[in-house]
């Protein structure tokens, strides 16, 4: 790629909340310990992704509560299970897609309540809940349900491909290893997803007043 | 007549480089990046991506609860291959309160001929049991641990069909055999 094609590349990565490993061999050798048996090794593994699979429930059910319950549950799951995962680099996927199994799970649950929605008003007030009077309340509100609404004009495949690329800040290639997928059929949907976000004009305009 | 082969602007082409733009020609690349519509549309579009992500990071409460994991000696961590003493454990608890229940009903005479209903009911007993034990020598992990690979991941919509992890997925996660 010529040098001056370079300079475009444009990063659309979400702010890295987590202590996450800037050295991919650190995290293998970590998670080949974990997996081997050791539980101080699985605990640092649970202290740099805690904050990122909460963060990826909470942006699925937006409720507080029930995020901490699932990524509890995701962190468990992933103990009892360490041990059969024999490639280290896969880890990330892995974790993700357990996450995104328990996500599942609960909206499952959840349906079977008859709540038919992406977000229900219910859901919004519970991730609210906690910090309602807080002076930036009604911005996140407004960010949250225009985002809602854009997730929920587009398709199930396009939504989960979107939110795992822009808001977990997930590769293409995780992304088709956590939804075993290949990748072109990964890129179809997000090429979808961007080409509908960009004609989502509440959203667009929201994030455009704070474009520099 | 000359053909002008230069791009020509498309915003299918940058939104292409947005999601991948090694998937781009040299010659669209270029373009998107010398073509001042163009480069402008991808400037405000990725940062208005960039932005969403980080929005959503900076709206979202931070987790409040620790993590707790299960104790080291905890039978859910049991390792494979010590299933059969699992098994073994499982089953001989169950023969010695069977022992025990028939015991204490020997002692307070409660014990009548056996019929062929009974017969039929031990072996069926006997079956669940044994069929018991092997599923545990199958699956050393306890029930609440094996859903981790096969599950389905499933959404509300429309294609729900089109989009699950395929069962066949479960070997992906082994060394040599990932996608
Ligand atoms: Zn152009």
């Amino acid at each position: 790629m010529p040098a001056d094609v370079e300079r475009m590349s444009v990063s659309v990565e979400p702010v890295d909340h987590a202590a996450e490993f800037r050295d991919p061999s650190d995290l293998a050798a970590l998670v080949e310990k974990a997996a081997a048996g050791d539980r101080l090794a699985f605990e640092r593994l649970v202290d740099s992704y805690h904050g990122r699979i909460f963060s990826m429930v909470y942006y699925r059910i937006m409720s507080r509560m029930d995020a901490e319950d699932i990524t509890q549950d995701v962190f468990v799951k992933a103990f009892g299970g360490i041990g059969s995962l024999k490639n280290p680099e896969l880890f990330r996927p892995w974790l993700y897609r357990i996450a995104l199994n328990a996500v599942n799970d609960f909206l499952r649950k959840k349906r079977l309540r008859s709540i038919f929605t992406v977000f229900t008003r219910e859901q919004e007030d519970a991730g609210f809940a906690e910090r309602r009077t807080g002076p930036d309340y009604l911005e996140r509100k407004e960010f949250w349900d225009s985002l809602s609404k854009f997730l929920s004009r587009i398709s199930a495949s396009e939504r989960e491909v979107f939110r795992q690329r822009f808001l977990d800040g997930l590769s293409i290639r995780e992304i088709s290893q956590v939804m075993g997928k290949n990748e072109s059929t990964i890129k179809t949907h997000l090429y979808r997803a961007v080409e509908k976000f960009r004609r989502e004009t509440e959203l667009s305009m929201l994030l455009q007043e704070e474009m520099p | 007549m000359s053909h002008d082969k230069r791009p020509q602007c498309d915003i299918g082409q940058v939104i292409r480089s947005i999601v991948d733009e090694n998937d781009l020609s040299p010659e669209h690349l270029r373009h998107i990046e010398e073509c001042p519509v163009c480069s402008e549309e991808r400037r405000i579009l990725a940062g208005r991506l960039g932005l969403l992500g980080r929005r959503a990071a900076e709206y979202s409460p931070l987790p409040a609860r620790r993590i707790v994991l299960p104790q080291e000696d905890h039978p859910l961590l049991l390792r494979p291959g010590s299933g059969w003493r699992l098994a073994f454990g499982t089953a001989a608890g169950f023969a010695a309160v069977v022992l025990a229940a028939a015991w204490i009903m020997f002692r307070a005479g409660f014990v009548t001929p056996v019929s062929h209903l009974d017969v039929a009911g031990e072996m069926a007993r006997d079956e669940a049991l044994m069929a018991e034990i092997s599923m545990l020598e199958e699956n050393p992990l306890p029930e609440a641990y094996r859903d981790i690979s096969p599950e389905i991941i499933s959404e509300t919509d429309e294609d729900i069909f089109d989009f699950i992890v395929p069962v066949s997925s479960l070997d992906r996660w082994s060394r040599g055999k990932e996608a």
